[in-house]
């Protein structure tokens, strides 16, 4: 039986088109999602097969699209609306983390916000200081929103599939990198639940958490240190909020030992969340300080030769492993 | 624009209405009786009704920080606006909104909101759910003067011209954005003179003036159900009260005389006087209707402080929908 | 890149051992597993292997005590100098962890560092202050070990789970990489007398380490050691008159009992007689120092001394009715016309009836059958009295089982059997584990009274004193009585001194009725 493989963006464009082939109140907003099919061609040939109607090209106006977004989830419909860079986020803060989240707290529960917003991030591309970052962390922080940042092609349409069927605002990042990533995903409409964590490879020595992009690295950083004979069992959260932290604490309880790894900066990171809930949640079960790999407290460069040293890779990654691992004055 | 006498009668009492529950309002707040912050909507009423007179009860509006006066157009229930005013489980919101998140949904009422100008793309929303359903539904985006130097109040009117989306822009320019002067922060004198930069008809009437709002919503709304796109009123009004609270008079920012020539021309007074002289109501009729809403907002007093306020349990319940939490 | 060399940890109950000696030069090239010392732990004197190539460094010196993981030698590469790679000494025996990490640590963690970001690492701490991770110190509660006894192998000394799990693993030597195949039963007794299990040869014929030739590489050991033993130059900083006396100790506690117990804690209680060592007055012969055996015995019997309320009272016993009932059973077996049919029977020794006895006084003062415990005084419900017999190089105390539930025939056979395999190295480490009170005799050394100490955890001690004649009165005349002087130390946090003399009382009295003994 051979396994079909495709993108990782076509499994995004390919959920996308299921999801709005099964509901009829599915439609895409953004800027050039249009004819154009999104600049990273996230939504190719959605126009063509849904018509205009659904697939509508905004103006450059990040806010005038989230809101239009939130008042036609409000009033029943489930848009996907796009932001093409995560920087641009920023742009629309306000109606993202200040609207959207909040609605349906503050209007006692009674709103309704089935809203996707899809986006992409993580750097690798010199696209500079604001098209390359990864502000996950920004939107962990805000109550009322969901944020997902898948790693693989197969967890791109299952997730993608859940996130347009969820009833909250759900923020689904893309990694620019990961965009031609292929891996097998099924032809069939299926969707993968929400805040639930894939131990993406199971081990014995040390739990290392991360996500998107960054996941992959893992893995490869695994590899790296398997040769060593360390065996390191790999967390992908997918989700980020609702964080599955059960799937690492019980992780942990295994390994004693935990390295988080992400592409964004360190410093307030989401892997001080992971850190920190560890630390309250497995005190007793760690051996080493939760060991943490990420970028560092800088805009993200431009010259391919800062940027690649700014971004975590998997030989830093094994050497933050390494550390959470030492023994030093372990001899034989 | 034949208004019936019904709906003469219907205008006067939603602003009756509204008058009684601010002031109310204002002074169960200046008494301690009331939480948070309370942005009056007294001496803008004509605004409102003018303009929820004009459509119907599945038409969409977004609306400010002083937004009672919106909801009860609407059609909003007192005890309810009340309720949540005093942070009440029974109030609109269960408690956890209060003035700046008062909303009712079923009313096609998308909510106040306390960031300025962000309403505003959020009607555009409901006018793209409209187009995209093909229903005759259209949305009224109801913000201030000041909301219309905000990048989001330009992107949204931008993009519902753009989509040729069925959106009204009721600016309600009552002349001062909290405490500044707008003509000291925006050269143009009439908002409406923005219009034609974004491409749709704009049209300047007296807010103070019911019947004038409500004739240029009326058109407006026949534009928007008949797929010709936006229409921006605005309608040049004043309030009352200080920007936050119910002091009127001795104000540093705005001259006294300024507010006393304004509240001669109380768009509810004026209003009356227009009944009476047509012969559509006389005095008695219309002192009849101040004396049932006072008891009707006499009562809603009475509930929301019998009310309970929302239990702990609740503090968690509603930052997720079809979650525990 | 130099190689450190720690002092092996070859036992769960090792903390220390000596070097005897350097078995290859400083500075000559060794391989890997090379025999390259000699050390003498607190049960056996052991070769240890090279844990590499390249050239060896002696940095521990002949006749002096390491603690296990301390720095004793290196082995480099062949470029290096050893002035460069070690220019510190060797830590000393009683240093607590290294406080602070070494830079070299502080580098590898630091991975990214930006402003106002500390470079991760670890916070210099108290100096009494043991690191260990939370893991390692959830481990160390579960399994009872004592921290302070571990060596940490993380970051700036700060001990890990595993290295609890080391502890237990060298202890197992079951299933780690490079140990080898061996008899569950040899496992145990290597792990009783603390052995590392990759020394002892495999015998001719078998696929793996038996239990005979654990057994057997004991007795080895035990023989080689004097000869092998270097003469060991006097220090004045080790060792101490007291330590050197020739008092006996009491019996000292088994091997066996380690298990149950934790393992004692190294630092000031580790070395009680170095710590209480005065100023010598006169230069002494020879100083034996307080490792090994000697180690183990002054450890444990200070222990028991500083943690229990002990205290010792005397009673005399009349033996007559001992005396005749085993005449009787001499008799028995010496008979001629006994069938031969009938298995030969054992005559109970003295001591056997004073166990026997003191087994069944235990079931009828269940109080002094008892064990102190964090909760409280904990009443056992079974009896089982341990027995001190010397053997080869040392004391063990093989466990009666059930003893108040056995004839006295029964329990002669049991105690030769245990005694027996007790010296020839084949008893089986359950039968060392599990007293719940224990007896010792040196009424064969003329002993009438002594003031025995308590192995811990019981609570009590008999000593069991000569046969004598007594002179007494009998109807006004000055006869003979069989006597010997029964000397109980017992807890007094246990037990007042009422009911331990009602308990002696009981002893005495089936001892004047011996039929109640069957």
């Amino acid at each position: 039986m051979s396994e079909r493989t495709i993108t990782y963006v076509a499994a995004f464009t390919e959920a996308v088109k299921l999801e709005m082939a099964a509901d009829p109140n599915v439609f895409v907003v953004g800027e050039d999602v249009g004819a154009h099919g999104g600049v990273f061609h996230t939504f190719d040939g959605i126009q063509a097969q849904f018509g205009d109607r659904r697939a509508v090209d905004t103006p450059i106006s990040e806010q005038a699209i989230i809101g239009l977004g939130i008042g036609a989830a409000m009033t029943g419909l489930r848009p996907i609306v796009d932001l093409m860079f995560m920087d641009f986020t920023l742009v629309a803060a306000d109606q993202i983390a200040n609207q959207a989240a909040k609605l349906k707290y503050m209007f006692g529960g009674s709103a309704r916000l089935p809203l996707t917003i899809t986006t992409t991030g993580g750097a690798g591309l010199s696209a500079a200081a604001q098209h390359s970052q990864s502000l996950e962390a920004l939107f962990c922080h805000v109550p009322g929103i969901k944020v997902v940042y898948p790693s693989n092609a197969y967890d791109v349409k299952g997730l993608m599939a859940a996130a347009v069927r969820d009833d909250n605002p759900t923020l689904f990042v893309l990694h620019k990198k990961m965009l031609g990533a292929r891996g097998a995903v099924p032809e069939e409409r299926y969707a993968l639940p929400l805040g639930v964590a894939n131990v993406a490879r199971e081990g014995e020595d040390v739990t290392v958490v991360s996500w998107g992009k960054t996941a992959n690295d893992c893995l490869a950083a695994a590899d790296l240190l398997a040769a060593d004979g360390t065996s390191c069992e790999v967390i992908d959260l997918r989700t980020l909020s609702p964080l599955d932290i059960d799937t690492v604490l019980t992780s942990v309880r295994g390994t004693n030992r935990v390295v988080v790894a992400h592409e964004a900066v360190r410093f307030g990171g989401f892997g001080a969340e992971v850190a920190a809930q560890v630390q309250e949640l497995a005190f007793d079960y760690l051996d080493a300080p939760v060991g943490r790999v990420a970028a560092p407290h800088s805009p993200i460069p431009f010259t391919p030769a800062l940027e690649s040293r700014y971004v975590p890779d998997a030989e830093r990654i094994a050497g933050g492993i390494r550390d959470a691992l030492a023994r030093p004055l372990l001899t034989a | 624009m034949d208004l019936t006498r019904d709906q003469q009668l219907a205008m006067h009492r939603s602003m009756v209405r509204i008058r009684l529950f601010e002031e109310t309002a204002g002074k169960l707040m200046e008494t301690g009786r009331m939480p948070g912050f309370l942005h009056l909507y007294v001496g803008q009423e004509a605004v409102a009704v003018g303009v929820c007179e004009a459509l119907r009860v599945d038409d969409y509006i977004s609306s400010t920080h002083r937004g009672h006066g919106h909801l009860l157009a609407k059609g909003g229930d007192v005890a309810k606006m009340m309720a949540e005013l005093m942070g009440k489980a029974t109030g609109y919101c269960g408690g956890k909104g209060g003035s700046m998140h008062i909303n009712d949904l079923s009313l096609g009422m998308l909510g106040a909101n306390g960031v300025v100008g962000a309403g505003v793309p959020i009607a555009v929303g409901a006018g793209f759910r409209n187009m995209y359903l093909g229903t005759d539904q259209v949305s009224v985006a109801f913000f201030g003067d000041a909301a219309t130097n905000i990048g989001a109040f330009h992107e949204a009117a931008n993009m519902a011209c753009a989509l040729q989306l069925p959106v009204i822009f009721v600016c309600e320019h009552n002349m001062y954005g909290e405490y500044t002067p707008t003509k000291k922060v925006m050269v143009i004198a009439d908002v409406v003179d923005r219009a034609p930069g974004y491409g749709m008809p704009g049209v300047i009437v007296d807010g103070m003036d019911v019947l004038a709002v409500h004739g240029a919503t009326v058109e407006a709304v026949a534009r928007a159900r008949g797929g010709e796109g936006p229409t921006l009123i605005e309608a040049k009004t004043y309030r009352f009260y200080n920007h936050h609270g119910i002091q009127n008079l001795g104000l540093k920012y705005r001259p006294d005389d300024e507010v006393i020539a304004w509240k001669a021309r109380d768009p509810i007074t004026s209003f009356e006087q227009w009944l009476i002289e047509g012969g559509v109501a006389n005095r008695e009729d219309l002192d009849a209707v101040w004396a049932e809403l006072r008891a009707t907002i006499g009562a809603a007093v009475e509930f929301a402080e019998q009310s309970p306020f929302p239990d702990e349990s609740q503090l968690l319940a509603g930052v997720y929908t079809g979650s525990g939490e | 890149m130099a190689t450190e060399i720690p002092m092996p940890k070859l036992g769960l109950t090792m903390e220390e051992a000596t070097i005897v000696e350097w078995l290859v030069a400083d500075g000559e090239l060794v391989d890997e597993e090379t025999p390259i010392m000699v050390i003498e732990t607190d049960k056996t004197e052991t070769e240890v292997g090279s844990p590499g190539v390249g050239r060896l460094h002696h940095i521990g010196e002949v006749g002096e005590v390491y603690a296990c993981g301390d720095r004793i030698g290196l082995l480099l590469a062949e470029d290096d100098d050893p002035s460069t790679t070690t220019p510190q000494p060797p830590p000393a025996p009683d240093t607590a962890m290294p406080a602070v990490s070494g830079p070299a640590t502080a580098e590898s963690t630091a991975v990214i560092t930006s402003p106002g970001v500390a470079a991760p690492g670890i916070a210099p701490v108290a100096e009494d202050r043991v690191l260990a991770s939370p893991n390692a110190r959830r481990l160390a509660a579960q399994r009872g070990v004592a921290l302070a006894g571990v060596r940490g192998t993380g970051p700036g000394g700060r001990i890990l789970s595993e290295d609890i799990e080391d502890i237990q693993d060298i202890e197992d030597a079951a299933s780690g990489a490079g140990a080898p195949p061996a008899a569950d039963e040899a496992r145990e007794l290597a792990e009783l007398l603390g052995i590392d299990l990759t020394a002892v040869p495999v015998s001719d014929g078998e696929p793996r380490v038996t239990r005979d030739a654990v057994a057997a590489h004991v007795r080895r050991l035990l023989q080689q050691a004097p000869a092998a033993r270097p003469p060991m130059a006097a220090s004045p900083t080790a060792g101490s008159p007291g330590a050197s006396s020739p008092v006996l100790p009491p019996p000292p506690p088994p091997v066996a009992a380690a298990p149950a117990a934790p393992v004692a804690p190294v630092g000031a209680e580790s070395r009680p007689a170095q710590l209480a060592a005065a100023p010598l007055l006169q230069e002494p012969v020879r100083t034996i120092r307080l490792t090994g055996m000697r180690g183990t015995i002054a450890k444990r019997m200070h222990a028991s001394l500083r943690e229990m309320a002990q205290l010792t009272l005397t009673m005399d016993a009349d033996m007559a009715g001992v005396l005749a009932d085993r005449a009787a059973r001499q008799r028995r077996q010496d008979a001629p016309d006994a069938p031969d049919t009938v298995p030969s029977v054992t005559v109970p020794s003295i001591t056997d009836y004073v166990l026997a006895a003191t087994a069944r006084a235990l079931v009828r003062h269940p109080g002094m059958n008892a064990q102190v415990t964090a909760e409280g005084i904990a009443v056992l419900p079974e009896v089982h009295v341990g027995l001190a017999v010397a053997v080869d190089g040392g004391l063990l105390v093989p466990v009666v089982r059930d003893a108040a539930q056995r004839t006295l025939a029964d329990l002669a056979v049991e105690t030769t059997r245990l005694a027996d395999s007790a010296r020839r190295g084949t008893i089986a480490p359950a039968e060392l584990e599990g007293a719940t009170f224990s007896v010792s005799a040196l009424g064969m050394y003329g002993v009438d009274t002594f003031t025995p100490v308590i192995n811990p955890p019981n609570a009590g001690v008999l000593g069991i004193g000569r046969l004598r004649d007594d002179p007494v009165l009998a109807g006004g005349s000055i006869t003979t009585a069989k006597r010997l002087t029964l000397s109980l130390t017992w807890d007094h946090r246990v037990l007042d001194g009422a009911p331990a003399a009602e308990f002696c009382r009981t002893i005495v009295e089936l001892l004047a009725a011996p039929t109640q003994l069957d």
